[in-house]
């Protein structure tokens, strides 16, 4: 299942409970591309939190909302407050260090 | 995992180490590529036009194109992992990588090519990702109608001036030198005549400074300048101490070859942006070459093992 793409007429009702991951992205971006796997099996394995992506090229008021200045960003998102970002290319791992800090 | 031997490795995941796995495949070679991002530095070009037969391809196109053609041949197996240490025991090569994999080989290709200059600016760490940026084509469009710095008097940062000049507000490139250290006349050209560009020579930053995201940077002169971003684009550091166990020799960290790829060391080869070869020209095309040439020799090391 492809990893749902949020806008901003949905965004806050969507990660306005529980622990979300939001990956902020856009096509040209080369580190972007190689987040989209790592993302994908880790929404797969998800339990206890959701994930999402946001296309910066096109939902252009959302990333100016959240300060996007590089991507690919992640913002860990709970009960609709951003509690940690990360930036750049990252691992699994790391995300799930991040996500468990804050569950 | 059972113990097997490959013929070749080939580390990194460049053009230069996706050509030698084409070429190693041909030659019936059983070979793996363990090389951390797929396609390496090109694919954050933004358009490439100086590779004959493909005009005007995105980095990320010709990535595409190139690794199909690898994935192609079944004999080169791909591994999209990092190297973590590497070790030599009587003419056999032991390879560690991040995942826990121990992979073991006969001869080896080192294509791990160069990653972006940090300027080392008070400021640059702590605004990485809120305004400092080392890629302008991921980042480049997030700046539209702001203002932009870029540092850098190469190749490299001329081209970002260009390209952020059609989204910035204003671009100022800042040079150290005092004058363009590329020789590509038509860029400069194009640079020097583009009304948005200011071109500051002579001049460093000296601070980077914001509240939460870049608001100045102060130079050397104590002028401030208010941006948004600070795109950096001073040159590039070869991705080598990983082999300084091997007992290969160097040049300023890059790794001396022959022109037949090979370096000090029996079965030890190099190719692409990671090497002192050929004519220090670091493209697509020449990293390519070095690949086949590379692939090629250690063919015919095996042969001779
Ligand atoms: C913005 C930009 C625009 C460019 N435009 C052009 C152009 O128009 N035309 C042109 O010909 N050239 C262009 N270049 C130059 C070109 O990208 C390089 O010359 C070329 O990519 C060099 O290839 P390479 O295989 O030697 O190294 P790289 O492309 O740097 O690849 C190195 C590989 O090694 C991997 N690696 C590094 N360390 C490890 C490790 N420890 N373990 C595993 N893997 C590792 C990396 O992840 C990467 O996959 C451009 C470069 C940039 C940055």
């Amino acid at each position: 299942m492809n990893i749902t793409e949020l806008t901003k007429e949905n965004f806050k009702e969507s990660v306005k409970e529980g622990v979300s991951v939001v990956d902020f992205w856009a096509p040209w971006c080369a580190p972007c591309n190689m987040m989209t796997p790592i993302l994908q099996n880790l929404s797969e394995e998800a339990t206890n939190f959701k994930v999402f992506k946001v296309n910066v090229d096109q939902e252009q008021e959302l990333g100016a909302e959240f300060n996007i200045m590089s991507i690919p960003c992640l913002k860990i998102i709970k009960d609709g407050e951003v509690k940690e970002e990360i930036i750049g290319l990252t691992s699994k791992e790391r995300i799930l260090e991040v996500i468990n800090t804050i569950i | 995992m059972e113990e097997k031997i490959f013929d070749l490795a080939i580390i990194g995941f460049g053009p230069a180490a996706i050509t030698a796995g084409i070429y190693a495949s041909r030659y019936k070679l059983n070979s793996m590529i363990i090389g951390k991002t797929k396609g390496g530095m090109i694919t954050t070009a933004h358009l490439m036009d100086n590779y004959p037969g493909i005009e005007d391809v995105s980095g990320i196109d010709f990535t595409d194109k190139i690794v199909k053609h690898l994935e192609k041949y079944k004999e080169c197996k791909i591994k999209e992992d990092e190297v973590i240490g590497i070790s030599e025991i009587d003419n056999n090569f032991f390879i560690s990588t991040k995942d826990g994999e121990n992979i073991k080989s006969k001869s080896l290709i080192i294509a791990t090519g160069t990653e972006k200059r940090k300027a080392n600016i008070k400021g640059e760490k702590e605004f990485i990702g809120k305004g400092v940026t080392y890629c302008t084509t991921c980042d480049g469009f997030l700046y539209k109608n702001k203002k932009v710095v870029v540092l850098g008097s190469g190749d490299s940062a001329f081209n970002s001036a260009l390209y952020l000049s059609n989204i910035a507000e204003k671009v100022y490139l800042i040079c150290r030198k005092c004058s363009p250290s590329t020789e590509n006349k038509n860029l400069i050209e194009k640079v020097e005549e583009n009304e948005k560009i200011e071109i500051l020579y002579e001049t460093e930053v000296e601070e980077i400074k914001g509240e939460k995201m870049v608001e100045k940077i102060i130079t050397n002169k104590k002028e401030e300048i208010e941006v948004s971003g600070v795109f950096i684009e001073i040159g590039l550091i070869p991705q080598s101490v990983l082999f300084q166990n091997l007992n290969i020799e160097f040049e300023n960290n890059f790794i001396k070859i022959n022109k037949y790829c090979e370096t000090s060391k029996k079965g030890v080869f190099a190719a692409g942006d990671i090497t002192t070869g050929f004519c220090e020209l670091k493209q697509v095309i020449t990293a390519e070459a070095m690949g086949a040439v590379s692939a090629t020799y250690a063919n015919k090391y095996l042969k001779t093992k």
